[in-house]
């Protein structure tokens, strides 16, 4: 599979496959999910209308930590096995990722503003997810951080899996110290913990903000590849006119 | 004498011959802590509480600023390739480097710590448990900077970048340690140690293997 895959111009005719579905997937999910989240949903007896935040909140933060999953696996594959792919896709997602962790943070800080009072707090979650950022941006300036661009291929790919480390202290940190920030509703021991009036809108999101993801990963390996067959043609191209 | 020992004795005569370099860390170390009382005031109520804090970061910092070309003169002259061919494994050749860099880059700043800590008005009877806690973290940090230096050698912005990557993975080490440094009890050995301690044990074990994974792409990219 992992072979089969490693030839970019076939990688690329499955992903031409795949956008155009992807997207028209991503959009009718995001706009359901928007219209019962926004419209059709009822406001929370604690929180108000703010709770509508969650809709984007939530899958954003799913994202951003998966997403640094993903590019921890995407090291790996590169620094084991050498997968030409797996570069190009922990170049792709890594500003997508960080992207989805920023957004995190802002949407974060709207709802707690008017929930708790302030925009920031020093909150495990909080600052755990503010590191994940951080890993995020050193990935990406480290991967263009030399003259020659594949040299940065192996030391951001390092970089990658040892931030993996981070993803289980965000995901648990709300267990494992007594957080400001509320515990998991969705993935928690006892079942869900949310109304079905909110969750179908939330799920919507959920599966929704992940295509989208993909759909962006999609477009971003597709243009880095093109990317380097334009660098290596100019290169043959240069060559040429030097005989 | 083992391979190791030569790398060891080599990295510290290297050391003491460009210990001005080094002296450059201490000045850093305390420089920043000069500034704090210039910008928080030169009031003992207001400085006291701020001490250990500002010490660890100053620690921190300084630690990282020694670390930028620790490896760039051994990829360029060669050292780094007869390593690989050698005997020695290179996560040894890191643990080499590691070991001298503290000695020669950490103990100075030790040694200035409690002077510092006297200026700073900290309260004298944590001075042991923060030295202690000092020893671990500035250790801790010295293989965070392997890795990073690792990492970015060969980078553009060697400094900066390094800073991004490395502070990130610090934070357990700042966060233990300043709680180690001032324990409320009074004892020296508490929990916060332990786990400062566990943090160092984690990256005795993986720090030198990331670095070298590192350095043996440098080394096969730089000599093909």
């Amino acid at each position: 599979m992992f072979d089969y895959l490693a030839n970019p111009a076939r990688f690329m005719r499955i992903a031409d496959r795949l956008f155009w579905p992807l997207v028209v997937i991503a959009t009718a999910l995001i706009g359901a999910g928007l219209y019962y989240g926004l419209l059709n949903s009822p406001p929370d007896y604690q929180q108000g209308e703010t709770v509508r935040i969650m809709y984007v909140h939530v899958p954003a933060a799913w994202i951003a930590t998966l997403g640094y999953v993903a590019l921890g696996l995407c090291g790996l594959f590169y620094i084991v096995w050498r997968h030409p792919l797996a570069d190009v896709a922990l170049r792709a997602m890594a500003p997508a990722g960080a992207m989805f962790a920023f957004l995190t943070l802002v949407t974060g800080a709207f709802w707690g503003k008017p929930m708790w009072g302030a925009w920031w707090v020093w909150d495990a979650r909080l600052t755990s997810m503010l590191i994940l950022l951080f890993f995020y941006l050193g990935v990406i300036a480290l991967a263009n951080g030399f003259d020659q661009p594949e040299r940065g291929s192996r030391p951001a790919a390092l970089l990658a899996l040892v931030g993996v480390i981070n993803v289980p202290i965000v995901k648990f940190s709300v267990d494992w110290w007594n957080t400001l920030h509320q515990p998991a509703s969705l993935l928690r021991s006892g079942g869900v913990s949310i109304d079905q009036a909110m969750l179908v809108p939330l799920l919507l999101m959920l599966a929704g903000m992940h295509c989208y993801f993909a759909v962006i990963v999609i477009l971003r390996m597709k243009a880095i590849l093109a990317e380097r067959r334009l660098t290596s043609l100019q290169l043959r191209q240069a060559a040429g006119d030097g005989r | 004498m083992s391979p190791f020992e030569v790398q060891l004795r080599r990295d510290l005569r290297l050391g003491w011959a460009g210990r001005g370099d080094m002296a450059v860390m201490l000045g850093f170390f305390l420089i920043i802590l000069t500034l704090v009382p210039l910008a928080v005031g030169p009031d003992a109520a207001f400085l006291q509480p701020i001490a250990v804090p500002m010490i660890w970061i100053a620690a921190m910092l300084s630690s990282l600023a020694g670390f930028t070309r620790i490896f760039s003169e051994d990829v360029r002259c060669g050292w780094v390739d007869q390593v690989a061919l050698s005997p020695l494994p290179l996560p040894l050749y890191v643990i080499a480097k590691a070991a001298t860099h503290w000695v020669i880059g950490a103990v100075p700043m030790l040694l200035a710590t409690p002077l510092m800590a006297l200026m700073l008005y900290m309260d004298t009877s944590h001075l042991p448990a923060l030295l202690l806690a000092l020893v671990l973290g500035t250790a801790a940090l010295t293989l965070l900077g392997v890795i990073g230096a690792a990492l970015t050698e060969g980078a553009r912005g060697g400094g900066g970048l390094m800073a991004v990557l490395v502070l990130p993975l610090a934070m357990p080490a700042l966060i233990f340690g300043a709680l180690a440094s001032a324990p409320a009890d009074g004892g020296i050995v508490t929990p916060h140690l332990m786990l400062l301690g566990a943090v160092l044990a984690v990256l005795l074990a993986v720090a030198p293997f990331i670095a070298a994974a590192a350095l043996s792409e440098t080394e096969s990219e730089s000599g093909a």
